[in-house]
């Protein structure tokens, strides 16, 4: 017989604790998290730079399919780190590269050269970012050529 | 949902991250928000000895954990026999992971955040978990939070009963009361004859 569902109020401290006196007005709270963040900065974009490297490395050693979900990984990292950061144009190519590494993942399929030009940009947009709306719209260029049928061998 | 001030002081937490860098940043960031009282746990078996050795109070997670999927571990803590079970857990996903986010949900995850986690989103979200506790469900197929948040009728191919509410409630023709008014019809008042 299916045992009956319960529906309980869940205990819990964390409701009361928050509403104690004290703490931090919002905004202060916001303003000092981000001061924290902007004091990380530097590491953050040498960190940046070191993972769009490594996405450099695993691309020109002929990538296989299996390496295709740490490629993803890497690539989540950047575009967390790149938006986190304001840097848009950078974490927007990194989505690009993402969806299509699981498109490729979804095939279990490589398409190298598509992803060496997305690790390209990476690398264009992760230095300087005056060109970002033209890189953007070439990689769309190559994303609409590899739906329409370009597809990946 | 944005509270005007939180005390986060002492507020136990865990924070499961892989990414030693993540795991620096946001503990930098958590700090700025006044959570002092952090411990930080690398894998997934890292977090469930955390678990298991003390109370915790809030439970950030990252998505991608080196030795088991995160919904294992949510869903791992909402089976265990204590207390633990009704940690609130946030959980935080990559870009990719997000498209995951049934199963994190299914597996009994409070909230499902995607990254980046400003301090801002990581505010609102904390005190939108925060919030007096929702209900718990504890039935075969799920263990977590009631994720019921807006009533939909009964689901399809189930027809009504005949002591079930009209779903046809017409259109409003009055405006809707202020909070001051809901707050009158709830507070008990003595009747003076």
């Amino acid at each position: 017989m299916k045992k009956p569902a319960r529906v309980f109020p869940a205990p819990g401290d964390l409701a009361v604790l928050v509403e104690r006196p004290g703490g931090l007005p919002r905004g202060l709270a916001i303003a000092q998290g981000q001061l924290r963040l902007d004091e990380q900065r530097a590491p953050a974009l040498a960190m940046i730079g070191g993972l769009i490297e490594t996405l450099g490395d695993l691309a020109a050693r002929q990538p296989a399919p299996a390496h295709l979900p740490e490629m993803r990984r890497t690539c989540d990292r950047v575009i967390a780190l790149a938006a986190l950061y304001g840097l848009d144009a950078l974490a927007e190519a990194g989505r690009m590269l993402c969806d299509l590494l699981l498109a490729l993942e979804a095939r279990q399929t490589v398409h190298g050269e598509a992803i060496a030009v997305h690790v390209r940009a990476l690398r264009l947009l992760g230095g300087d970012a005056s060109d970002a709306s033209q890189v953007l719209d070439e990689l769309g260029r190559v994303q609409s050529h590899l739906r329409e049928g370009g597809a990946p061998q | 949902m944005t509270r005007d001030r939180m005390n986060l002081k002492g507020v136990r937490t865990l924070l499961v991250d892989a990414d030693a860098f993540g795991a620096s940043l946001m503990t930098q960031m958590l700090h700025g928000l006044g959570l002092d009282n952090l411990e930080i746990a690398s894998s997934g078996s890292e977090a469930q000895k955390h678990v298991e050795a003390g109370a915790h109070d809030l439970c950030l997670c990252d998505a991608d954990l080196p030795d088991m999927p995160a919904p294992a571990l949510v869903q791992w803590v909402r089976h265990l026999p204590t207390q633990a079970r009704f940690l609130p857990m946030l959980v935080l996903t990559g870009y990719s992971d997000f498209r995951n986010v049934t199963a994190f949900r299914d597996a009994g995850a409070h909230l499902v955040m995607k990254k980046p986690a400003s301090p801002q989103a990581l505010y609102d979200r904390i005190a939108w978990v925060a919030r007096p506790p929702r209900a718990f469900v504890e039935c075969e197929s799920y263990i977590g939070p009631d994720r019921r948040f807006r009533s939909v009728g009964p689901p399809g191919g189930v027809p009504r009963r005949a002591t079930d509410l009209s779903s046809e409630i017409g259109v409003a023709t009055e405006p809707n009361l202020s909070q001051d008014e809901i707050d009158s019809l709830m507070r008990p008042m003595r009747i003076v004859t």
